[in-house]
């Protein structure tokens, strides 16, 4: 296992080399900051053409500035699946003793970086444009949630992700999981408008318990207060987590099994 | 280099059928038999080479030695451990090399690739950086070590595959057509580069083409069509069965795959084979006697624009064209 933090770190080292091998920093930082700032500007007008009183942009930006973590976490994650079977390095780094897992670990930790750099300029953009204001929230507490939020998203990354070892690519479920979030994790709007039938699946997405708790730390909540969402969407994570693990080493076995692991 | 009689590659009734593809709409297709009940073993120190056409099973039968394919059924070992219940185990102690320009990161120099492969490999630290720098310049990319790959010819990323396939000191490489595509000067350096590991001891197994390539290469060379080993033993071996043969040559403009058929079904005839060059085409029969043949061939090919008929000796090619081709 300790053997295998190498790999991690060999991983996160070649996934930030190659970010930024394809655009150089500056135009990285637009795309990627330019995503979140029209995504929230996007509901922000929605919202208000809807002419809910409850919908305030307030509300729609900050909920959108906690979602742009699903780009890296998720996203991003997946993308590296697809990424490692195009370029043929997927098969090449299986016939090594390391395991698929701690490689994907190590993109894992990369697109978490990358993600709260992300919702923490969102959450400034909100708070500039939008009229977020986060005056009223600890800045201790506020970054324990995003990072508590960031590690279990990763988690549900690695699990999608995983799939990309043996399907051709893990880029339509991220997709989908993508706007899954935007649908029905109190983004853009409470979960209660959700019809009953689906508001359970609301609670399956550790971006629900996210969403919920910057919210709550933004009007002056304290750790105490968020810890219940945050020991619960830590448990989902740690559960995500294993999960993947176990998910790599059964979609590993098929991919030997059926000859797919550089079939792109 | 052949050190000895110690067996460490060890294949029996290995076979692999790919599983028809599953898909929400329609049957996804047939499932393919790729290699069929194949059995030999491979010595340590030897190049053994894999000699088939496209499709015949080489790369698959690779695969499942270094353990990146489960058989569906037969049984292999490798240095000792079986392929599928010991991968683990094994994984350590071998490499693969593939030919081709996939299987790098383009975006990182080929000092990156290298240092990230010795990570998979758990190369520890304090040897890695000169681990690293040996490798580069073994394979003459010194000077090259801190350029993107994505800036490499073909050749310069194919010595970077062969340096990456060196990382972890393997005691048996695998190497899938390793000079598939190359020009023929950085081809010859690659041949030579793959004699200089067997002369170190390393045991080599090879797939391959190319008949001469094998011939240069190989101590031994087992010779895979359709899924099957059609013949096994030394290139020496493979030129002496077709030495009471001959060969009849026929350039011509306008044959094509219909005569090439009626000059395999004429009696006498075991393989026959068709090169397309520019503007003529040229056939090339394996017969045991030539002299009452070529007026059947001439026969044959009346109406047609037939440049030359002359008789010439086999050569290791003709001999593998009727192993694989032949009747």
């Amino acid at each position: 296992m300790l053997r295998d933090i190498v790999g991690v770190k060999a991983s996160t080292l070649v996934a930030m080399r190659s970010q930024f091998a394809v655009v150089g920093p500056t135009l990285w930082l637009m795309q990627i900051l330019a995503t979140s700032l029209f995504q929230m500007w996007f509901f922000v007008l929605v919202s208000d053409f809807a002419g809910d009183p409850g919908a305030s942009p307030g509300y729609v930006a900050l909920g959108n500035a906690v979602a742009s973590l699903t780009y890296a976490a998720i996203y991003g994650v997946c993308m590296s699946s697809g990424a490692e079977k195009h370029i043929g390095t997927m098969a090449t780094i299986m016939s090594t003793p390391t395991r698929m897992y701690y490689v994907f670990l190590g993109k894992g930790v990369y697109q978490s970086l990358i993600g709260l750099f992300t919702v923490s300029m969102s959450l400034l953009f909100a708070s500039v444009f939008f009229g977020v204001d986060l005056s009223a929230a600890e800045p201790f507490t506020l970054a324990a949630v995003l990072l508590v939020t960031c590690f279990s998203m990763v988690g549900f990354g690695l699990i999608i992700g995983s799939i990309g070892v043996y399907l051709r690519s893990s880029m339509v479920l991220g997709s989908i999981v993508l706007y899954l979030g935007l649908l029905l994790c109190g983004v853009n709007f409470p979960i209660s408008y959700l019809p009953d039938w689906v508001q359970p699946l609301s609670y399956a997405f550790p971006l629900t318990y996210g969403v919920e708790a910057v919210r709550e730390v933004a009007v002056g909540g304290s750790l105490g207060d968020v810890s219940g969402l945050m020991v619960t969407m830590l448990a989902l994570g740690i559960a995500a987590y294993v999960a993947a693990y176990f998910l790599f080493c059964y979609f590993e076995k098929l991919a030997l099994k059926n000859g797919s692991l550089d079939v792109f | 280099m052949n050190n000895g009689n110690e067996t460490v590659i060890s294949v029996k009734d290995l076979t692999k059928v790919y599983p028809a593809a599953t898909r929400l709409l329609g049957d996804g297709g047939k499932k393919k038999l790729a290699v069929d009940r194949v059995d030999f073993e491979v010595r340590r120190g030897e190049i053994f080479g894999l000699l088939g056409p496209n499709g015949a099973g080489k790369t698959t039968t690779i695969k499942m030695l270094s353990t990146l394919l489960i058989p569906t059924s037969g049984k292999a070992t490798v240095l000792g451990l079986d392929v599928v219940k010991d991968a683990v185990k094994l994984r350590p102690r071998i490499n693969l090399v593939s030919g081709g320009e996939r299987g790098l990161y383009f975006r990182l120099t080929g000092r990156q690739n290298l240092d990230f492969f010795s990570d998979m490999y758990r190369v520890p630290r304090e040897r890695k950086k000169a681990k690293v720098q040996e490798l580069l310049d073994q394979v003459g990319l010194g000077d090259a070590a801190d350029i993107r790959v994505e800036n490499y010819s073909r050749g310069m990323k194919q010595r970077l595959h062969l340096a990456r396939g060196l990382v972890n000191d393997p005691e048996m490489l695998f190497l899938d057509e390793p000079t598939s595509g190359l020009d023929p000067e950085i081809a010859r350096e690659t041949r030579t580069l793959i004699r200089e590991l067997s002369r170190k001891g390393m045991t080599i197994m090879l797939t391959t083409h190319y008949m001469f390539e094998a011939d240069e290469l190989c101590d031994r060379l087992a010779i895979i069509s359709d899924g099957r080993i059609k013949a096994l033993g030394s290139p020496f071996s493979m030129k002496e069965s077709v030495r009471n043969d001959t060969v009849i040559e026929v350039e011509a403009r306008d044959i094509g795959e219909v005569q090439r058929q009626g000059l395999a079904g004429l009696p006498g005839v075991s393989a026959v084979s068709m090169e397309f060059l520019e503007g003529r085409q040229l056939a090339r029969m394996v017969v045991e006697e030539a002299g009452s043949l070529i007026p059947k061939v001439a026969a044959l090919l009346e109406g047609r624009k037939v440049i030359s008929i002359r008789v010439d000796q086999p050569t290791l090619e003709d001999a593998y064209i009727k192993m694989v081709n032949g009747k």
